[in-house]
């Protein structure tokens, strides 16, 4: 009887499915989370920044659509002083800030909110600094706070950034999604009503789309900005469904729910590519999954030991497994698409002769035990930390080398793993904005202990040396000499046994046109349209 | 009536003030710290870390916690998530009528095909289709329902693709919040037919899977009840007056047999409830279970509290109303 | 009433034979796991990726119901799950009956201060969905299998606490009970030589669907995270590991969950029938 009635509703269904094609020109948009913050300077994960950086704000440079080449964007264009230290910008007149429901400008971006910007950020005393809990950690961690040492106002459209040393990715830096540009006007207007906290809940930017309705766990929507400085986008409405489940957001991909998945599971991308409606694109990713040795334990502190593990890792049976062939074996902390990756450094071999020959020599011929701390969430660079430990476990075993395997919920494997309480464990990093530095200083540098990233605990004084250096230095050409340096340090001294640089895979609707890989996480909306295959 | 509906209510005020003693010792004691969680992969230094602790309240003895906790819940001041930074309050109002809505459509099916399948077993007791029937209704009443819910969406999404996979609404289309029901506030937007359409279609698998175990109940107490009531002798009578089964079934032994089932709706709501937690987690749907597991995951202190509190109070109001309906529909109660 | 009569009954209660005949090839199959397993459950063959079941034509006779993700063989997982499916139904049991038990008896016997205690106790339980409660504790003590089944047996401590609470509250009034209170009987004597056996017949019943809710409630937490954590091959982490393969390998998600529902309804027929014969209303 049930499945009689199930049998009629199924019926009455198909008959409603026929001829329901969506609305053209709303865009849909397959998020893998909750945007926690429609501020980019307090967030720290990828779903706020493609809800607000890239759709809402702008940045004063901005790298290119698709490259990590940087372009001018609400600076038309920048000096740089002799000693690097002093940048002058040039604004752009004619941008506009978005008009909606809850604001109306009455004047362009100027000086003003640049500073407003940056201070909010910088200023403890800011009237807007503790506003929604006042932390940002981008700011922070790229240590912005101590290398800028004031912003000034010129004239309306000209501001000077005075820094306390030279730096060389400073530009870069400012490309990033915590420097976007909010209204200044919108704060007064929000600060003298007291709703100080609205400034992050409900944007008003100068981006391509502007805000209209937010439902946590579900759906943001948003429109086009007509007046946007660069043109009013092709796609009029835009829509993020949101949906933590891999499998969910493909069958609504392919059930023409949505039209742009960001982070296809791997094990989907057959089906999607099998269907005629889509298509699938892909890139070496701008990322890099390992395994860290605690070198302040014992018998972690032997580089032996660690030469000998990064020997016994079947890399390659990961690659199968846990990426389903969408990625390749890493060999240096760097994606081999960073200028200054070395090439000459050769990978440490599947080889179990070499490996317990190594730890032999290490005085550790029995084995040991020692526990590996599993990766609790699916991260590109990592899509099944758990599956990876179990086969980890499984391959060390065979050099008499028992691992008990052990996993903790996020934010306390984060807590531990930066204590350094682990023996080994598992992590990975995506890249913020293509610089060297971004993976060899703030992950592997002695500086990077106290900050927590270099969980390896590993402290080599020559290799971070020559990452400082580098990071003061602006010639590119004795830059990329010290990072290759550096990486045939990291190579001999094993901190990490890389894994993997994954491939980034992008799954859209056939007539979704304009989109390209941005190497960077965040996703740029502006130059989608719907049309015909052009060729 | 009111009153007595009042009484009840205060004889009820120490459960909920020991379902909020609950609530809140328990997240205090779980280990796991919820602004190294806010914090996230990129980490903090220790004096935002205790900046942090502070605008949380978490830095004061755990009795001066619960004191302001309580006043606070006084004064129907639930608390702010710490996620999202709007009041539990807001977030439960704007996920509530989604888990009614479903939990609704899912009482209906079950009612409705629960006594049907409970009548015709009755009719035939004994016969192959009751055996078949009341075999099933105990499959259904063991269903592990997270498993159930895929091996639906498997045979109706994935197979023939005819129902969405999750979701109440899909993101083509824009439904104006109304009375918060999808399948109402459908005719209200620019494309009833088609919004209800969507509307109907996202529920019906997760409606179904909800519905299975109470289904499953109803049919085998509607099945036994009713065997009870047609041994009575004024059932007897009636037959033996000549008049049909079929109508001796509607006018008499139904109503009757409806009384124990309804004794037990109010249990049901308690178990539909903890199926909605379940449910809701597979069909990605925007409810109050998704909410306080989401919630759970996530150490999100004010909304676990807020949360269980509001459901404790949500399931003792639909108690109460079922009493009270269950004296209206029985006229002997109503002394 | 005598073995002979109860037995009698049970030979003419189909359900509870199919019951208790599931539930003997469940523990068997528990029991023996090792032997009848083919592979060790955790142990990964090189080459053979979520290989399907010997009824499909891509199948490989060494492994007859496929392997998993990383190759893993799936007949061997399920032989281990029952293992712990098994497992934590006992032990839930276990725990609930005798905290419950004995929470019950100190509540209908003692009454007064004890009594208002304990029912308030199981207010507060009964007030707020098992699983939510059961999720809240498991979370709290840390998502692992152990404290999964502590989880669940508070969350099944009601139902015993309530029966043996309602059966001691009418027994002791009873003439035998004040008799032998009036010939100096202990406490103790009262309760466990002359209450509470006429109470086993629906703590019985109530043990056989504690069984079968606690297998359900244990496989939940595992799905939802909060439970058991993988590599344990326990059903419900099966499922939710297996979860993403959904749609291209069917079979991983089918199999554990068939698993899970037929040791349940297994123990729900037995319970069924052990109503029918002991606590007939």
């Amino acid at each position: 009887m049930k499945y009689i009635l199930i049998i009629c509703l199924s019926a009455f269904l198909i008959q409603c499915t026929s001829g329901s094609k969506a609305p053209t020109d709303t865009f849909v948009f397959c998020s893998v989370g909750s945007p926690s913050s429609f501020n980019p300077q307090l967030a720290t994960d990828g779903p706020s920044f493609n809800a607000s950086s890239s759709p809402i704000y702008n940045r004063l440079v901005e790298f290119e659509h698709g490259k990590t080449k940087l372009i001018p964007a609400l600076a038309e264009s920048w000096d740089i002083s002799e000693d690097a230290m002093t940048y002058t910008f040039r604004l752009r007149e004619d941008v506009k800030f978005h008009t909606t429901d809850y604001f109306t400008p009455t004047r362009n971006m100027n000086a003003d909110d640049v500073i407003f910007s940056f201070m909010r950020q910088k200023d403890n005393s800011h009237p807007y600094h503790n506003v929604s809990g006042g932390l940002y950690k981008y700011f922070e961690s790229m240590g912005m706070g101590e290398l800028i040492d004031s912003i000034k106002k010129i004239d309306e459209h000209t501001i000077v950034i005075q820094l306390t040393r030279p730096e060389a990715p400073f530009l870069a830096n400012l490309a990033m999604d915590y420097a976007s540009i909010l209204s200044k006007e919108y704060a007064d207007q929000l600060a003298a009503k007291d709703q100080h906290q609205q400034i992050d809940q409900q944007p008003i930017g100068t981006g391509p789309f502007q805000f209209k309705k937010y439902m946590k766990d579900s759906i943001v929507r948003f429109e086009s900005h007509p007046a946007y400085f660069k043109g009013e986008p092709k796609i009029k409405k835009m829509v993020f469904s949101i949906n933590t489940d891999a499998s969910v957001r493909t069958q609504k991909l392919l059930n023409g729910e949505c039209h742009l998945l960001n982070e296809p599971a791997p094990q989907d991308l057959e089906k999607i590519k099998a269907s005629k409606q889509h298509k699938v694109i892909s890139a070496p990713g701008l990322n890099v999954g390992y395994l860290a040795f605690n070198t302040s334990k014992k018998p972690f502190d032997n580089k032996l030991v660690r030469q000998a593990i990064n020997h016994a890792l079947n890399k390659d049976s990961y690659m199968e497994a846990i990426y389903l062939n969408h990625a390749t074996p890493a060999v240096n902390p760097l994606p081999p698409t960073i200028w200054s990756y070395n090439k000459q450094i050769q990978p440490y071999e599947y080889n179990l002769e070499k490996a317990k020959q190594l730890l032999k020599q290490a005085g550790h011929e029995k084995g040991f035990e020692a526990e590996l701390w599993t990766l609790p969430v699916s991260r590109p660079y990592n899509p099944n930390g758990k599956k990876m430990g179990e086969m980890m476990q499984a391959d060390l075993a065979k050099i008499g080398i028992k691992v008990k395997l052990i996993t903790y919920d996020w934010s306390t494997y984060l807590d531990k793993t930066r204590k350094g309480e682990h023996d080994m464990a598992q992590l990975g990093w995506s890249g913020d904005n293509g610089d060297p530095d971004n993976f060899l200083n703030i992950l592997l540098s002695c500086e990077a202990i106290e900050g927590g990233n270099n969980i390896s605990k590993w402290c080599h004084k020559k290799y971070s040396q020559l990452v400082q250096k580098a990071r003061t230095e602006t010639d590119i050409e004795t830059r990329t000499k010290l990072y290759k340096q550096a990486q045939e340090i990291f190579h001999k001294e094993a901190p990490w046994a890389p894994i993997a640089h994954a491939t980034v895979f992008k799954a859209m609707d056939k007539d979704l046109q304009g989109y390209k890989i941005n190497p960077l996480s965040v996703e740029q909306f502006y130059p989608l349209f719907f049309g015909e295959e052009s060729q | 009536m009111i009153l007595k509906f009042g009484k009840k209510l205060f004889s009820a005020l120490p459960t909920l003030f020991g379902v909020s003693l609950f609530a809140f010792l328990l997240i205090r004691l779980a280990p796991g710290d919820p602004v190294l969680t806010l914090l996230g992969e990129r980490g903090a230094d220790p004096e935002v870390y205790q900046q942090m602790k502070q605008s949380l309240g978490l830095d004061k003895p755990m009795y001066q916690q619960f004191f302001i906790y309580l006043g606070d819940l006084m004064q129907l001041d639930l608390g702010t998530s710490i996620h999202s930074k709007q009041s539990v309050w807001s977030e439960f109002i704007s996920r509530f009528p989604a888990t009614m809505e479903l939990s609704i459509m899912a009482i209906i099916i079950a009612i409705i095909v629960g006594l049907i399948l409970g009548v015709v077993a009755a009719l035939y007791k004994g016969k192959f289709i009751d055996t078949i029937l009341m075999s099933s209704a105990l499959v259904g009443y063991s269903m592990p329902i997270f498993w159930w819910g895929l091996v639906l969406i498997l045979i109706f999404s994935s197979h023939f693709g005819i129902t969405p996979v999750a979701g109440r609404m899909s993101a083509l289309y824009e439904v104006n919040t109304v009375t918060g029901f999808y399948l109402i506030d459908s005719w209200f937007s620019d494309n009833p037919v088609r919004v209800f359409n969507q509307a109907l279609r996202h529920m019906i698998l997760p409606a179904i899977v909800l519905a299975t175990i109470p289904m499953a109940a109803i049919a085998r107490m509607t099945r036994s009840s009713l065997l009870d009531v047609l041994k009575e002798d004024y059932i007897r009578t009636a037959k033996s007056k000549g008049l049909s089964s079929v109508y001796v079934i509607s006018k008499h032994a139904l109503r009757n047999a409806f009384m124990p089932i309804l004794t037990v709706m109010g249990v049901m709501f308690g178990t539909l409830l903890t199926g909605a937690i379940l449910t809701e987690t597979i069909f990605s749907w925007p409810g109050i279970g998704k909410w306080i597991l989401n919630a759970v995951q996530a150490r999100d202190y004010p909304v676990i509290q807020g949360g269980v509190v509001l459901i404790a109070l949500i399931i003792f109001v639909i108690n109460s109303l079922v009493d009270f309906l269950y004296i209206v529909v029985n006229p002997r109660l109503r002394k | 009433m005598t073995w002979s009569k109860i037995l009698k009954k049970f030979k003419s209660h189909r359900g509870g034979q199919v019951g208790l005949f599931f539930i003997a090839v469940f523990v068997l199959i528990a029991v023996f796991a090792p032997a009848l397993a083919p592979y060790d459950p955790s142990q990964l063959h090189e080459g053979v990726l979520r290989l399907p079941p010997i009824w499909s034509s891509s199948s490989q006779a060494a492994f007859f119901l496929g392997t998993d993700d990383i190759g893993r063989d799936l007949l061997s997982r399920l032989i281990y799950g029952a293992r712990i499916s098994i497992g934590t139904g006992f032990f839930v049991v276990f725990i609930s009956f005798s905290i419950g038990v004995f929470l019950g008896l100190l509540a209908g016997y003692f009454g007064g201060k004890f009594d208002a205690l304990i029912s308030r106790f199981v207010d507060i339980l009964m007030s707020l969905p098992s699983i939510l409660i059961a999720i809240v504790i498991a979370a709290i003590l840390g998502p692992n299998l152990v404290n999964g089944i502590l989880a669940v047996s508070i969350v099944a401590l009601p139902g015993f606490i309530r029966i043996v609470r309602s059966t001691v509250m009418s027994e002791k009034e009873k003439l035998y009970v004040q008799a032998e209170k009036n010939f100096g009987a202990g406490h103790s004597r009262i309760l466990f030589k002359n209450i509470l056996p006429n109470c086993w017949g629906p703590i019985i019943v109530q043990s056989t669907l504690a069984f079968s809710d606690g297998i359900l409630n244990v496989a939940a937490l595992g799905f939802l995270g909060l439970g058991a954590q993988a590599p344990t091959p326990e059903w419900g982490v099966m499922l939710a590991d297996y979860k993403p393969y959904m749609e291209s390998s069917p079979w991983l998600v089918t199999l554990p969950g068939l698993c899970i529902l037929i040791v349940v309804l297994a123990f729900n027929l037995l319970g069924d029938a052990l109503r029918d014969i002991l606590d007939p209303k």
